[in-house]
């Protein structure tokens, strides 16, 4: 089946990772030898694990049912509503076995079922929110067109209603060495699809087949629309597809001419087969098994490098970390006050303008009124509040652009009194700040040292989360960019969906109001507004004068309000992050000071770490 | 009506506000709530009734439309295209009118035939044509369709989810909320027999359901026999917990087919017909009236109920559930209006 250079690649990948998982096993790193084990274990299968994956009601399991030549859905259960709520795993195997994988108490408890009786684990219908416990089932049986190599895995839809769905296909992604992405024709590509891609790559999972179904419902036109829509959407997240089936996995099982079009597919397969099946999976040992180890390392490098130092040097390495903590102690008042100053100056200034643009807003509108003729003051008066709230939008922008320029500044100087933990290259550890340049360059990435107080990413997280606590109806995502808070927070701010909105500010204090106006309105338009022609031209002036008045007062005394507290909230936070981190650090130097490790440990730490720096660069390259 | 709901609304407000423990405060914040939808929709009696249908980028809507309103009258197409909500309304003469968002100017078309309407749709509402769409807020069409004679207003509606590729991403998702949130008296929702509900469908019903929308119109369902459909039913209804809205299974396809034939049998088998008939009756303003009138007395019997097992159970001696000055506004009112009787009577907690 392998040539010999090939039995060699496969022997010296796997002594490899069983290495790895030895230096884990003596660090007593349970869990990581346990993930290394169930990799090595899948590579040892030699089997090629090939997932179905796309949202609910996509032809999953038709498809599967059709790749395995079967003829009825006993393996593979088929619904007009979703219907598969597991992972099923199909291997290529002389008997029809079934085994039932359920979480007991922790465990894993395996049983044999017969295959009549699969659709009672595997389904949503049978076992609603997984009451049983499924965790996945594994099916074999002689499959007439399966590949003796290949393990063929069905998955619940991604993004559906029933939510625990997500969280057993996202565990399992991992695992898979390669995914056939399913998508129907009569839909456009829509956001959850992009975020189950956005899992497939974060996985590393290098092959993805893409496939569009049920081409059988929809028109010719149609098919090449969605096709180049598709096509773009892909490449604007940076995934360039050579290949689309075009499919019908119902025809396919249906045993109708032609195959639905799945020979294409089941041709690339086997291609990719022929072709990378050793490197695919050499690649996913390796990428799983260095995901597993490569946090160990870092660990391992702290240690040495701490315990190489003299007593002096870590004297020294002490008493500079509190130094400068009692330095940052000194300015943390100052910093603190000046970050308050600004982030409120900020936001009276904004008020200052609120307060322009109220009266801007009245003057504008009573000059129009004025100038409505007494006829025309009926149809003024039913498009006022509309008219009122997309210019009140239109003059809030610019002062809020400014406002979100401000914070970020805010911010930004704050970030530059955060304390960095440098972990030097010669031994050692000592606080400093960072410089701009740093900032700039976005050190987090990459750098060995810890910033502390969790660094920009804690504090967007906080900020993010403050500010879509207090943004009511509001969900969150959660994806923050690091470097650059305001943009995050647009979005996390976003209405589900994953839409952008303009500005975050905005969306945060402009997006309500509409809401606020509509609220308002609902108040005041029976009250006032029934009246005569003349007495509602004579009137008209003063309520919208007072509409606008409720509509700036719902933006100070509640939006305005919530964004002071969400600075020093914010402050607050990252103060406490700092200062137990801070301790922490202390802690361990003191530790290390007065449990000097002996010459012998340190040799041994010193050899474990280059054991460890060996084997991990040691496995050779893939061949291509 | 509109009296005793801001009565009830205080008298709600002044008890929630001296109330002694949270469990009122919440049971009556919920109460508010409920009323302020009921209040909120009487207010829309008297103005055009706008039923905004919803959903998923192609999940149907323009399909769903030209089957209820009959020829071609929204653009469609296998991606993410009406850009804009578009509101179909009763006219003698096939008009169209664009509003601009920050404009009193509104471009005004006249056509003979659909097609021109169509093509001048496409014009304004495709997304292709990027240019137009930014400033409109919505586009008014009038024709001499007898579905809309009573006053009903159908709003055909930006599609969200998909993907947008311009650099306005997202730009649909705030249209259609900005719209809902000022335009639409009641929202159809429209989601495809054949995909089911998904997470982002789910949490855009969660946002508007109750307050704008107790219909879900499952279009594609020629494929569902009765059994299938109850399952259907049944399993989104399980998982939209404390909502009960209404189930319309229609096929679009049929019934848009149906209407350019003119055959009603089909559009009745279609489920078309059910479907225009709930529009009608929600169009005809004294069904909506009758409809809000039983809400209020339900939702006044509901709270009593609760409010008397509430002070039963806690077996007060003295003091009174209800703010006593509101209470007695409540109680002299209601001496004039024989319905208001009745709200006061289910309310009322002995002390």
């Amino acid at each position: 089946m392998y040539d010999l250079t090939d039995q060699m690649q496969r022997i010296e990948t796997i002594t490899w990772a069983k290495k790895i998982r030895e230096l884990l096993a003596k660090e007593g790193q349970q869990s990581a030898v346990d993930a290394v084990n169930d990799a090595i274990t899948q590579f040892e299968a030699d089997k090629v694990t090939i997932a179905v994956l796309g949202k609910a009601k996509r032809g999953k399991s038709t498809l599967i049912n059709a790749l395995l030549g079967r003829t009825d859905d006993v393996v593979a259960p088929i619904d007009v509503l979703p219907a598969s709520s597991t992972i099923s795993r199909f291997f290529s195997g002389p008997q029809e076995v079934a085994t039932v994988h359920i979480a007991k108490e922790g465990k894993d408890d395996a049983k044999s079922i017969p295959f009549a009786s699969i659709r009672e684990y595997v389904t949503e219908e049978c076992n609603p929110e997984n009451r049983k416990g499924v965790t996945f089932v594994d099916i074999s049986a002689p499959f007439s067109t399966l590949d003796p190599n290949v393990v063929l895995v069905d998955t619940p839809g991604a993004g559906s209603m029933h939510e625990h769905h997500d969280a057993l296909l996202h565990a399992f992604i991992p695992s898979a060495d390669a995914v056939i992405f399913l998508v129907t024709a009569q839909m456009p590509i829509d956001q959850l699809e992009l975020e189950l891609l956005g899992k497939i790559r974060a996985a590393d999972i290098k092959k993805i087949f893409f496939v569009v179904n049920q081409i059988d419902a929809t028109t010719p036109q149609d098919l090449s629309d969605a096709i180049e829509h598709n096509a773009k959407v892909l490449a604007s997240v940076g995934i360039h597809t050579s290949i689309t089936h075009k499919i019908s996995a119902r025809a396919a099982f249906e045993g109708k001419p032609g195959n639905g079009g799945l020979d294409s597919l089941v041709t690339e397969i086997r291609e990719f087969l022929s072709v990378n099946r050793l490197t695919a999976q050499v690649d996913r040992l390796r990428s799983r098994v260095e995901n597993i180890a490569l946090p160990l390392l870092t660990q391992l490098d702290i240690k040495l490098r701490e315990g190489l130092c003299s007593s002096t040097e870590l004297d020294a390495q002490i008493s500079q970390i509190s130094e400068s903590r009692k330095e940052m102690e000194r300015q943390r008042v100052i910093v603190d006050r000046e970050f308050l100053l600004e982030w409120n100056s900020a936001i009276d200034y904004f008020e200052q303008q609120l307060g322009k643009i109220q009266r801007q807003t009245q003057d504008h509108f009573e000059q129009k009124i004025a100038a409505t003729s007494k006829f025309n003051i009926d149809t003024m008066k039913a498009q006022l509040p509309g008219l009122i709230r997309s210019d009140i939008d239109a003059r809030i922008r610019p002062p809020i652009e400014e406002l979100e320029q401000r914070l970020d500044a805010c911010a930004q100087q704050l970030q530059r009194s955060l304390p960095y933990l440098d972990i030097h290259s010669g031994g050692g550890v000592s606080l400093r700040k960072l410089t701009d340049e740093e900032i700039k360059k976005g050190l987090l990435k990459g750098a060995v040292g810890l910033i502390l107080g969790g660094g920009l990413p804690v504090m967007t997280a906080s900020i993010t989360a403050h500010l879509a606590a207090l943004a009511v109806g509001v969900a969150v995502s959660a994806t923050w960019n690091p470097l650059t808070w305001i943009p995050a927070i647009i979005g996390s701010l976003g209405i589900t969906g994953g839409s952008a909105v303009a500005t975050p500010v905005l969306a945060f204090i402009g997006g309500p109001v509409a809401m606020a106006a509509a609220a308002v309105g609902v108040a005041m338009v029976p009250i006032a507004w029934n009246k005569s022609r003349a007495k509602l031209k004579a009137d008209l002036p003063s309520v919208a004068r007072d509409f606008i008045a409720e509509v700036f007062d719902v933006i100070r005394t509640v939006k305005v309000r919530e964004l002071r507290k969400a600075g020093e909230l914010l402050l607050r936070e990252y103060r406490l992050k700092t200062e137990k981190q801070i301790t922490e650090t202390e802690a361990t130097l003191e530790t290390i000071r007065t449990q000097r490790p002996t010459e012998t440990q340190l040799a041994l730490l010193a050899q474990k770490r280059e054991a460890f720096q060996e084997v991990m660069k040691a496995l050779p390259p893939a061949r291509t | 009506m509109i009296e005793s709901i801001d009565q009830l609304l205080l008298l709600f407000a002044a008890t929630a506000r001296f109330a002694p423990d949270d469990t009122v405060r919440e049971v009556l914040g919920v109460a508010q709530k409920r009323l302020l939808v009921l209040r909120y929709r009487w207010l829309q009696l008297n103005k055009p009734f706008v039923v905004a249908i919803v959903g998923l980028s192609n999940v149907g809507k323009s399909t769903l439309m030209n089957a209820l309103l009959g020829d071609k009258y929204a653009p469609a197409g296998n991606y993410p295209c009406t850009a804009t909500p578009v509101e179909f309304s009763y006219g003698e003469q096939l008009k169209m009118t664009v509003h601009l968002a920050n404009d009193f100017v509104r471009p005004q078309w006249s056509f003979t035939d659909t097609t021109e309407l169509l093509n001048r749709l496409m014009l304004v509402a495709d997304e292709k044509q990027k240019t137009t769409v930014d400033e409109v807020s919505r586009v008014e069409v009038t024709a001499p369709l007898s579905m809309l004679q009573d006053g009903l207003v159908l709003a055909d509606t930006p599609g969200f989810n998909a993907v947008q590729l311009d650099e306005r991403a997202g730009t649909h998702q705030k249209t259609l909320d900005t719209y809902l949130r000022s335009r639409a008296s009641q929202v159809f929702w429209v989601v495809r027999a054949a995909f089911g509900v998904d997470k982002m469908e789910k949490a855009f019903f969660e946002r508007f359901l109750g307050e704008l929308c107790d219909d879900i119109v499952v279009t594609g369902s020629e494929s569902l026999d009765e059994t299938q459909r109850l399952r259907w039913r049944k399993r989104v209804a399980a998982n939209l917990r404390g909502y009960s809205p209404r189930f319309h299974f229609v096929s679009g396809l049929d019934g848009s087919e149906a209407r350019r034939a003119g055959d009603l049998a089909q559009l009745d088998r279609a489920g078309i017909c059910n479907l225009e008939t709930q529009l009608r009756e929600l169009a005809a303003q004294a069904v909506r009236e009758q409809v809000l009138k039983n809400g209020v007395v339900e939702l006044t019997r509901q709270l009593g109920d609760w409010a008397r097992t509430y002070w039963a159970d806690k077996a007060q001696t003295s003091g009174h559930f209800w703010n006593p000055p509101e209470w007695a506004t409540l109680a002299e009112n209601c001496k004039a209006d024989e319905r208001f009787q009745q709200l006061v009577a289910q309310l009322d907690v002995p002390h």
